[in-house]
């Protein structure tokens, strides 16, 4: 009974949503709203990545900038000269320009050398030093106590043990110390 | 049994786990992935733009949000249904979320898409054949639930996995619609190939699946 509801209502909701579709796609094709239900394909659908394939990175780019400013140039300039052209100005020709200057030589040669510099004259003036006497000390260590097993004491493994170390490491280490 | 045999059913295991489930999982989660953002109730998304004209129309409106909050609860909770393990060891888990895939498939999804599809893009075709997806999409639905009610549990498994191959259209149109795209194919001829080979294609290969599965299934079927 429970289930035979829930089917009755499933299958009545798919009969309003045929129902209701209907009505409004026939009201919408009467309307002629049919064919502009869509935006424009190029614009909005597809994935993202159609959009940075239409890109075209060229456009952008300087060399394409500066190309394109040049141009514009000529054609501004070729404008501008056909416009020009019947009025028939009288063409000014400008001057030439002065040669440029010849560089005085003699004026080079007596340029006066820089002064020599004070610190050299210093140096040279100032007597050598003599060499100092060398005073050898001559320092009286006591001799060193001779080291025994010293490879037993750095290297053995029972250093890093636990375990008490032998009698004779641990006379070395106090010699080391003291 | 023969331990060779033992080997090849295990091989067979595995590779339907590789090349089938694993691929279905994945692509589903990334459907469920994709469809939260729509949530916020923007109308930035590509999809709401260019149906603009639509979507002015409060039903339409209404139709696409409850039509894809069904798809989601429908596709996540059909992943659990296949799985024998679950079906073994917690049979509780596959009685609700089949409870869950009913209910949202047979009140929400089918006649939303139903309602929606008499305005789908595309020609007068695309627009049969999204009537004939929400339709059988119900109608498979409805017959494996009747089907689990009388206690038939081979019909209901059949009937069962027509349901969810009409459910996973909408994950193999969105992949054949990315390998037809890195293919070149024009838009409007991608979308309407991409649309056909996913329904009849699911279709086929879920009677194929029926097919070699038993041959008592087919007699239970037709009986």
């Amino acid at each position: 009974m429970k289930h035979a509801a829930v089917l009755y209502t499933c299958i009545g909701l798919m009969g309003a949503a045929a129902v209701t579709g209907f009505v409004d796609y026939t009201q919408a094709s009467n309307a002629g709203a049919l064919a502009n239900l869509y935006q424009d394909e190029k614009s909005t659908t597809g994935s993202t990545l159609i959009s940075v394939k239409d890109i075209s990175v060229d456009d952008y780019s300087r060399a394409a900038l500066e190309e394109k400013m040049i141009v514009q140039n000529d054609q501004e300039e070729q404008t501008v000269t056909e416009q020009s052209k019947p009025k028939k100005r009288k063409k000014s020709v400008p001057p030439p320009p002065p040669p440029p200057k010849k560089m005085n030589e003699e004026a080079l040669v007596e340029v006066p050398p820089a002064p020599p510099a004070e610190a050299e004259l210093v140096i040279a003036e100032t007597p050598p030093v003599p060499p100092t006497p060398v005073v050898e000390e001559k320092i009286e260590t006591p001799p060193a106590p001779p080291v025994e097993e010293v490879k037993e004491m750095t290297f053995s493994p029972r250093i890093f043990s636990r375990a008490p170390l032998p009698r004779k490491t641990i006379a070395a280490k106090k010699r080391k110390g003291s | 049994m023969n331990t060779r045999l033992l080997t090849i059913q295990r091989t067979k295991l595995v590779f339907t786990v590789i090349f089938f489930w694993l691929p279905v999982i994945f692509f589903s989660l990334l459907l469920i992935w994709n469809t939260i953002p729509y949530f916020n109730f923007s109308k930035d998304f590509s999809f709401i733009q260019e149906r603009a004209v639509l979507f002015l129309k409060p039903i339409y409106n209404w139709s696409f949000y409850i039509h894809i909050f069904a798809g989601m609860f429908c596709i996540g909770a059909a992943l659990l249904q296949f799985s024998s393990q679950i079906l073994k060891k917690r049979k509780k888990i596959h009685i609700w979320s089949g409870r869950v895939y009913v209910i949202v498939v047979l009140l929400l999804g089918a006649p939303t898409g139903l309602y929606m599809s008499f305005f789908a893009k595309g020609s007068f075709a695309e627009r049969g054949l999204f009537m004939f997806m929400a339709i059988s999409w119900f109608f498979f639905t409805l017959k494996g639930f009747t089907t689990i009610l009388n206690k038939q549990v081979l019909a209901h498994k059949i009937w069962m996995m027509r349901s969810y191959a009409m459910a996973l259209t909408a994950v193999t149109f969105r992949v054949y619609y990315i390998i037809l795209y890195l293919y070149d194919v024009p838009l409007t001829l991608n979308y309407e190939v991409s649309l056909w080979i996913s329904v009849v294609g699911n279709l086929m290969v879920a009677e194929y699946l029926i097919y070699r599965k038993s041959k008592a299934y087919l007699t239970t079927f037709t009986t």
